[in-house]
């Protein structure tokens, strides 16, 4: 670590080098402030043959499992700024360590929106989240992230950069291979900028609860509520405890059309709580942050929910242990929070790794997060024969970075097994440390 | 072509999916990019994916090129055959396989013509959203190749977020299956990197494209204008208004008197310069308060009058309208060139004079029409490809349109894609290292380059990353074979009839 640690000081400065923890590990971590910068440190691998992890803050280090261990990690978080923002062009172009945060307030003091609205965005750079492909909670309503990627610059692992897509919201000029980095979860590059499409700041957000005693009634008035004409932000059923289940709608847009909104969803769901304004968007957040504490996603088909559901229930009562749940009917996601006992925050890793794989045998989307990195090793070593066209993701990644120099996550492509012998306590939030 | 190539193809399309006179294969020398032609060595109508892999094996073995086609109604030669080859048309596919309006999504055959696909599944009050021009003609595996686009592509999105799932087949004749629709990708999202890709990463067969459900309430706009800068202002400031109706498109003056004259006649003003065609979609009081607000801001902004299509039937004609204007620009002259460029929405009306200014100077006739909307500028260029000089003034005014636009910050296309047409220009917008990154990805689904040869990417601009020569045809400067090597439209000696193994019986018509 040492001679990693002085190598990296040799190139960006003692000040720029800190350490971060991941999959258990102390890793000499980078954050370089230019490009250059970042071309001198894949350099610096190309000529040591070292791994090299590319990642933003960090705040999503505990999803999948590294196909190889990274002797540096490259944080983007000092790459940070706003390179072009076209409030009349609906488009913003910053660099990859720009926070989620920092783009949503500069668009919404122009009354626009960025999407995706992900956990943790004062933590969650623009780089990260692109490259973990993670949508946020106003997925129902703008789609998912890659949808509005409009373009990316990226340094490869040669520490060449390159251009692909554009700043504009409709373009086909070229391959998109935008569409490819985003998810790519720092098996191909270091994303430097990308641009993104915004979209109107809704006038005016409510958010409507309703609890019902059980989850099928939750659920079947969720379905009422997506069959109507209402476009909401976000519909999700939480477990409340006791066997109580809330429905939360959220609806976002100009003023006299969500009003109408409002009222007709208030008829759907009886007589719900309203939140509107501030508060209204702070159960958003609440909502949109919940997501950290998930020990797994779920994802799959409308249709396919019901039996997701039926195994969640099956497994718990077999394990004995207690699952809260987070279900997106619209989107067909369910984020599920294992605990071993009444107030426990945490389950045992076993019984983690029971529940993904009985879903995972539904051939349905699993993703852990948190949990150990042995669990996480051996999910990913299961989840690999779900991987569509293998061998055609490896040709791609052998084309881009023919020497394997990125760590990256090997539940994207994934061949070797690397065990991790030592699995240390679950870290929700790992975050680099700051740069001395 | 080898005998015994086409006797291979034989025992596994069978006669019917064969065409090997000529006769037969001139109707696939281009699309509609029509000055650029080349008659395909033969054409392949395969049934479906399991032919389709079998034939791309066989392909394979001997080193033949393939382009795919659609319906070939593509405006930028990327299905003209230029490297000879085999064509393989998915005419022949034209299953829509599983409608799932639970799930809300759609598995077709590639060669399922757009608009069919709505039909297929409108009584499950669901449509499916990209509605290019072409839409009566053109399939969905065309529309995935060039991730088309559209009027409504404006709300909706282009071909690329409508798309959920693929089976294709790669040049070695491998099946790459990822037809099932997933939340998110497992792995790299291939299906989103194919989408767009032009034909040159494989064969789509299947196709899983996402539903969406029937808009409640629609209401069309036509709004007046008396000259064309006005309207291209309305629409940035409908923008920058944040306003959202599903569709923004302008037609200019002789656009709007070639529809009139033609059996399209939608009822647009003659003594308008410039229309706007407005379409809101959503719930009645969402549309209504939409297209109030619409109409304040438009007529602040000169439109001289505002009217809504009174019932479906007039909305209908005036669409029918707008999508045929192509075809009615047939009467100003035998032949036309869609330009197609991006432009950043705040610079409409200074990018479209340029354009407009562009072509007069060069004395060629220019109508707008186009989805000023998403900025997608379409200056159609009206000549006679008969006469070399118009046609090479042409092509002048084409390059000088693109420059233009790329000096504003906008792009080479927004929905018709690279093809043949803008191979060149790909420099002008691509470092040699961008180039070199899409080089090597297209080179990871297909080493030899046969998908589809001389497509999308300047060779030279590959070269820097194969040590072998390409086996395509030199395209250093594409400008230079478009005006002196377009292929003789008479059949050369070796096209001449009877040369061709004995032509079968019931074969498929081209699309």
């Amino acid at each position: 670590m040492s001679e990693t640690r002085d190598a990296l000081e040799a190139e960006i400065g003692a000040r720029a080098v800190g350490t971060t923890s991941i999959d258990g590990r102390h890793v000499p971590v980078a954050f370089p402030t230019d490009e250059a910068q970042v071309q001198a440190l894949l350099a610096l691998a190309a000529s040591r043959r070292w791994r090299v992890l590319p990642i933003g803050s960090g705040t999503k280090l505990d999803r999948g499992a590294l196909r190889e261990k990274p002797r540096f990690a490259i944080s983007v978080r000092g790459l940070s700024g706003v390179t072009s923002f076209e409030r009349g062009d609906g488009t913003i172009t910053a660099r990859a360590g720009s926070t989620m945060a920092a783009l949503a307030q500069i668009a919404r003091s122009s009354g626009m929106h960025v999407t995706p609205d992900v956990a943790a965005p004062q933590h969650a750079t623009l780089g990260g989240t692109l490259g973990a492909g993670a949508s946020g909670v106003d997925r129902l309503r703008y789609g998912p992230v890659r949808h509005h990627v409009l373009g990316m610059r990226v340094a490869l692992a040669d520490g060449t950069t390159t251009r692909t897509g554009g700043r504009l919201v409709k373009n086909v000029t070229g391959y998109d291979l935008h569409r490819l980095y985003t998810g790519s979860r720092g098996s191909l590059c270091v994303i430097l900028e990308a641009s993104l499409r915004l979209f109107p700041a809704p006038e005016h957000e409510f958010v409507l609860t309703a609890t019902y005693f059980g989850r099928d009634a939750a659920l079947r008035t969720a379905a009422t509520v997506l069959a109507s004409p209402v476009r909401p932000t976000c519909v999700a059923v939480e477990s409340a405890g006791d066997g109580g289940h809330t429905l939360v709608v959220a609806l976002a847009g100009r003023r006299e059309p969500v009003e109408w909104e409002r009222a007709h969803v208030s008829a759907i769901l009886g007589d719900p709580l309203l939140a509107e304004g501030r508060e209204a968007r702070e159960r958003i957040e609440r909502l949109r942050d919940a997501e950290l504490d998930a020990t797994l996603r779920v994802g799959a088909a409308t249709s396919r929910l019901p039996r997701v559901l039926e195994t969640i229930d099956g497994r718990t009562r077999t394990d004995g242990t207690r699952a809260r749940l987070v279900i997106h009917p619209g989107l067909a996601t369910v984020d599920v929070v294992l605990a071993t006992s009444e107030g426990s925050t945490s389950a045992d890793e076993n019984h983690v790794e029971s529940l993904a794989r009985d879903l995972l045998a539904l051939d349905v989307e699993v993703e852990l997060r948190g949990t150990t990195p042995l669990v996480r090793e051996r999910f990913a070593a299961s989840r690999h024969a779900h991987v569509p066209a293998r061998a055609l993701s490896e040709r791609l990644r052998d084309a881009l970075d023919p020497e394997r120099r990125f760590a990256g996550d090997r539940s994207v492509t994934a061949t070797t097994t690397t065990v991790v012998s030592a699995p240390p306590p679950r870290t929700r939030h790992p975050d680099p440390s700051s740069p001395a | 072509m080898d005998p015994a190539i086409v006797e291979g193809l034989r025992a596994i399309v069978g006669d019917a999916g064969l065409a090997t006179g000529l006769a037969r294969r001139v109707p696939y020398e281009c699309d509609g990019l029509a000055f650029a032609r080349q008659v395909p060595d033969l054409v392949l109508l395969p049934r479906d994916t399991a032919e389709t892999a079998a034939a791309m094996r066989l392909l394979h073995r001997h080193g033949v090129p393939v382009v795919a086609r659609g319906a070939g109604t593509g405006l930028s030669g990327g299905a003209t055959p230029v490297a000879g080859g085999v064509l393989l048309s998915t005419a022949r596919m034209r299953d829509v396989l599983e409608i799932d309006p639970v799930d809300r999504f759609a598995r077709v055959q590639a060669g399922v013509v757009n608009v069919d696909l709505t039909h297929a599944c409108e009584h499950h009050g669901l449509f499916y959203a990209p509605d290019p021009s072409s839409q009566k003609a053109c399939t969905v595996g065309g529309n995935v190749a060039e991730n088309s686009g559209g009027p409504h592509c404006f709300k909706y999105g282009t071909t690329t977020r409508h798309v959920l799932g693929l089976v294709f087949v790669t040049a070695e004749g491998e099946i790459v299956d990822l037809s099932r629709p997933r939340v998110d990708p497992i792995g790299y999202d291939l299906v989103g990197l194919f989408v767009g890709s032009e034909g040159t990463f494989g064969v789509a067969t299947e196709i899983t494209v996402a539903l969406l459900p029937t808009p409640p309430v629609v209401e069309t706009l036509l709004a007046l204008f008396k000259d064309l800068d006005s309207a291209c202002d309305s629409v940035t400031d409908l923008i920058a208004a944040r306003l959202e109706p599903s569709a923004i498109e302008i037609l200019d003056k002789l656009t709007i008197e070639a529809v009139e004259a033609s059996v399209l006649a939608a009822g647009y003003p003659k003594d308008a310069e410039a229309v706007l065609l407005i379409e809101c979609e959503g719930t009645e009081v969402e549309v209504a308060s939409t297209i109030r607000a619409i109409e304040a801001l438009l007529t602040k902004r000169g439109a001289f009058q505002t009217r809504r299509a009174r019932d479906a039937a007039e909305r209908t004609k005036l669409w029918a309208g707008r999508k045929g204007a192509y075809g009615a620009m047939g009467r100003v002259a035998p032949d036309l060139y869609v330009t197609d460029a991006v432009v950043p929405r705040t610079r409409l009306r200074e990018l479209v004079r340029a354009t407009t200014e562009i072509c007069e100077r060069r004395g060629l006739k220019v109508a707008n029409v186009f989805h000023a909307g998403d900025g997608n500028l379409h200056p159609n260029i009206s000549y006679d490809r008969r006469d070399a000089n118009q046609l090479a003034r042409v092509l002048d005014a084409g390059d000088e349109i693109l420059r233009v636009c790329l000096a504003a910050g906008g792009s080479l296309t927004g929905e018709h894609g690279v093809g043949l047409e803008k191979l060149g220009a790909m420099e002008w917008l691509f470092s040699r290292d961008d180039l070199a990154a899409m080089c090597r990805v297209r080179e990871a689904f297909d080493p030899d380059r046969r998908m589809n040869p001389g497509k999308l990417l300047p060779v030279r601009a590959c070269m820097e990353t194969r040590t072998r020569p390409p086996r395509e045809p030199s395209t250093s400067d594409l400008r230079a074979p478009m005006l002196t090597g377009v292929r003789p439209e008479t059949p050369r000696d070796e096209d001449a009839p009877g040369d061709d193994l004995p032509e079968p019986a019931g074969g498929e018509e081209p699309a």
